[in-house]
């Protein structure tokens, strides 16, 4: 082989492509490969159709749900008292209502706790309840 | 471009619809009583609903009011009030007979699973069928909520205060019940099924 040929071969190996070229090319790659061009609005949108496809699926459940159980009479709405006398009144009656069972429910546990302690109340049970008698 | 703005405009519905889903969950001391009772077909005794609007007209009438009954109790029914959101009571009587009793005692059991969940049981009594539970608000330092589900003796009571209240006030006008109305459940009653009616609670 001519030894000027062997020369050429050698510097040729050598050789390296310019950075900015590398670069060029690369990017140019980047933007013709079609999975990387606009991966983010197609993805948003499967996760879109997901959510909604979610509370489709959940909606027709309910639906399914209500229409199997056979209710015969329309659900009971809820009522709101006519004028402000009556609110009043009724403000004043469902709280002492609900105070009622409050404490009608708290003689109820007391009674489980008295037949469960064999008659005789926990000592701190009884501080407790002179406490609150005392306070409230 | 346009397929990426149809993506937006989905994202953004999907987004909504989350926010308005997750906003309705998160409601500490919001027991959903009328959803829950949705299939129930049977007419309650009480069906009361007391909205946060409302609540204000009473504060309202109180201040105007100079023969209020609370006085006597010495319990200042405004400060009692002012941070109730909403009172909610439902009262079935005599409900065993009816054919949708199952459906009753299923929607209460579904309640109870809900607040044994996620409430703190403040009195529960299982083998009565009694359970009180409270609720604090994120912080964790104040009440958000109290409900009571009772089902027994032939009536079911289901019941919900969203907001703050002092108990010690309640349990004071039971104390002083000589000052209550001896017609208490009527008034209840007439209250919970006079007024104009409404879908839901709120």
């Amino acid at each position: 082989m001519d030894p000027s040929l062997h020369q050429l071969i050698g510097k040729l190996r050598d050789e390296r492509c310019p950075r900015e070229v590398v670069n060029r090319a690369r990017s140019r790659i980047a933007l013709e490969r079609p999975e990387s061009r606009d991966t983010l609005p197609y993805l948003s949108m499967v996760a879109a159709v997901t959510v909604i496809l979610f509370f489709v699926v959940g909606i027709s459940y309910q639906v399914s749900m209500n229409t199997r159980s056979g209710a015969v009479e329309p659900a009971p709405v809820a009522e709101i008292p006519k004028d402000p006398d009556q609110a009043m009144e009724a403000t004043m009656a469902s709280l002492a209502y609900m105070g009622s069972v409050i404490v009608d429910s708290c003689q109820k546990a007391e009674g489980r706790i008295l037949a469960d302690s064999n008659g005789k109340l926990p000592d701190p049970y009884l501080k407790l309840r002179t406490y609150l008698s005392q306070n409230l | 471009m346009k397929n990426r703005n149809i993506s937006i405009a989905i994202g953004l519905l999907a987004a909504t619809l989350l926010g308005a889903v997750s906003l309705n969950a998160a409601k500490p001391g919001y027991l959903p009583i009328t959803e829950s009772l949705a299939r129930v077909g049977i007419q309650p005794t009480v069906n009361l609903n007391m909205p946060k609007f409302l609540l204000n007209e009473v504060i309202e009438g109180y201040e105007a009011d100079e023969n209020n009954p609370f006085e006597e109790m010495g319990i200042d029914l405004k400060a009692v009030i002012a941070d109730i959101k909403s009172i909610r009571l439902v009262v079935y009587e005599d409900a065993e007979t009816s054919e949708d009793y199952p459906v009753l005692m299923k929607a209460v059991e579904a309640l109870n699973k809900e607040l044994q969940a996620t409430w703190i049981p403040v009195v529960s009594v299982p083998e009565e069928n009694v359970g009180i539970f409270t609720v604090s608000d994120e912080s964790g330092e104040r009440m958000a909520g109290l409900a009571i589900v009772v089902a027994q003796d032939d009536s079911v009571v289901i019941g919900n205060i969203e907001g703050r209240f002092p108990i010690g006030a309640i349990l004071r006008m039971v104390a002083n019940s000589d000052a209550l109305p001896e017609d208490l459940m009527e008034k209840l009653a007439q209250a919970g099924s006079g007024g104009e009616t409404e879908n839901g609670d709120k």
